[in-house]
């Protein structure tokens, strides 16, 4: 009778003792719902856009450029010089240029008329930064969000019934919903339609989710933590046009025009709040 | 000792052998023990884990470049001697750390961390009678977006 | 400008005793110790260090920091406001680099 005793206090102690251990040894993964994983990402994103954005850093540097390159002259459509509001109402027809424009195809066009660049040289100032992560800091950025922050406050207007405007407007449409390239990509194969899209655990905005197009390119230009520097629409543009396998997209191009009035036209009645910050 | 005796220690014994993978073992120290005797001069479990910090940090970072973390103590300021942040699983865990006087008014820090991987994120507390308090909490680096 | 520049933020004015926030972004790569990945050279690490945070000229905290916090920094600290002064903030880097920025606040 005790030996039997005995062995059932042994078995028990070495089953309680394998069970602990295995208890310890349990790998928790915590297995998120794909809805609990974005509301936690869209949390960090909140978190992150506490306090100073250093996409700020570029304001100082852009109002230091605009004098540098003599872009006081430059009219974005308010008059020579008169840069409060004016990202707001872009782009839009520009009758001395013949043509539609946007904030960088514009400041493009004012660097080389009174900063006397080429356009070779306007392309190689757009890129000075692209492509770097970290400890780059270029005058053009500094243009771009000093510009785009004296808009900060102010509701994106563009001009749909000047007739120049729609057929940008138009032409960015059909862009946008073109399949293209060696992978049949377009824009809408990642920001369109009314399901969900990720990519890996970043949520895409869509364009057919009302209010996403505002919130999505009234924040740039978008400072990136992972490069450490802020991402104006014509880079971002660049970027999406390259990992759609597209052919390369030229900075201030009418495709950016076009993208831009689309985009921009689309996002009429959002406030402009810049810069953004994400990953 | 009688066979008794023995049987039930050797059934303790064994009941013991089987919890030792779960505890860690005292030799081997990690990354994190090495830095807090370094810059510290205290063992990891000297630090008690208290309430009266409250460590915010997200639950997913999406990009571990730049993780948002923010200290607050309700301990009175004039308590406190110094914060210390540090990452467990980076390959210098120690990250900053931060001196207090009674002008700060209150233990409040915020700034933006790097973190290689998912990890546990500390926030210790070095008061003026020589204890060691912290918060600790994991945050899970993920990878976001498309590059 | 790039390295070193940045912004210091405080409210303009406050109340005698209250705690206020004291905001900033620094520009500063803060690049860890690594390998060229081409030449296979070591590469020292390029961070801020340390941050000292005045009142009135006097010493009201110092961060100590390495490479661990990410590239251009927010940090924010309080302080209690008990009078009117001048908010300093100077921070250096492990390559000699040295700056530092004011900021006004007034207490009634």
């Amino acid at each position: 009778m005790r030996k039997k005793a005995l062995l059932a206090v042994f078995t028990a102690g070495a089953l309680a003792g394998g069970l602990l251990s295995t208890k310890a040894f349990a790998q928790v993964e915590g297995e998120l719902s794909p809805e609990e994983e974005i509301r936690l990402v869209q949390e960090f994103n909140r978190m992150l856009a506490e306090g100073i954005n250093p996409g700020e850093v570029w304001y100082e540097v852009g109002k230091e450029a605009i004098k540098k390159y003599n872009l006081d002259k430059c009219d974005l459509g308010l008059g020579p010089g008169v840069f409060k509001g004016a990202a707001a109402q872009l782009p839009r027809y520009f009758a001395d240029a013949g043509k539609v424009m946007d904030l960088e195809t514009r400041v493009g066009w004012c660097l080389q008329k009174y900063a006397g660049m080429t356009q070779e040289q306007v392309l190689k100032f757009v890129r000075q930064c692209w492509g770097k992560s970290g400890n780059c800091v270029s005058d053009y950025d500094g243009i771009i969000m000093y510009l785009t922050m004296e808009s900060n406050g102010q509701k994106i207007n563009v001009n749909l019934k000047d007739p120049h405007v729609k057929r940008m407007y138009d032409i960015g449409k059909q862009v946008y919903y073109t399949r293209l390239g060696p992978w049949d990509f377009n824009c809408a194969t990642c920001h369109a339609g009314k399901q969900e899209v990720r990519i890996r655990a970043t949520k895409l905005w869509s364009m057919d989710r009302p209010g996403e197009v505002g919130q999505a390119v009234s924040i740039f230009p978008k400072y990136l933590v992972r490069w450490g520097l802020p991402m104006t629409m014509h880079y971002r543009y660049a970027e999406c046009i390259r990992q759609m396998r597209w052919p390369e997209f030229i900075p201030h191009s009418d495709l950016g025009v076009a993208l831009s009035t689309y985009l921009y036209g689309s996002a009429n009645g959002t406030e402009i709040k810049a810069p953004g910050i994400g990953r | 000792m009688d066979r008794r005796k023995f049987i039930v220690l050797s059934a303790v014994a064994v009941m013991g052998l089987s919890l030792v993978p779960a505890v860690k073992p005292a030799f081997g120290a990690t990354k994190l023990e090495e830095e807090l005797q370094k810059r510290l001069g205290v063992q990891l479990s000297q630090i008690k884990e208290v309430e009266d910090i409250k460590l915010t940090v997200p639950t997913i970072a999406e990009s571990g470049a730049n993780v948002p973390i923010t200290v607050e103590s309700n301990i009175p300021v004039d308590k406190v001697e110094r914060l210390w942040i540090f990452v467990d699983k980076n390959p210098t865990p120690w990250i900053a750390d931060v001196s207090f006087t009674p002008m700060n008014g209150q233990v409040f820090f915020s700034t933006r961390i790097k973190m290689g991987e998912t990890s546990n994120v500390r926030a210790i507390l070095k008061l003026k009678d020589g204890s060691y308090v912290m918060a600790t909490k994991e945050v899970k680096v993920t990878a976001g977006g498309c590059g | 400008m790039a390295v070193g520049a940045g912004i210091l933020r405080v409210p303009k004015e406050a109340k005698k005793g209250e705690i206020i926030r004291v905001q900033m972004v620094i520009t500063h790569p803060m690049t860890p110790a690594r390998k060229d990945p081409q030449t296979g050279q070591e590469v020292p690490a390029y961070n801020l260090t340390k941050l000292d945070l005045f009142f009135n000229d006097k010493l009201v905290s110092t961060v100590n920091m390495g490479a661990g916090v990410s590239a251009n920094p927010f940090m924010a600290l309080t302080l209690k406001a008990d009078e009117s002064g001048v908010v300093k903030i100077v921070y250096e880097d492990n390559k000699g680099g040295k700056w530092e920025r004011t900021a006004e606040i007034k207490v009634s």
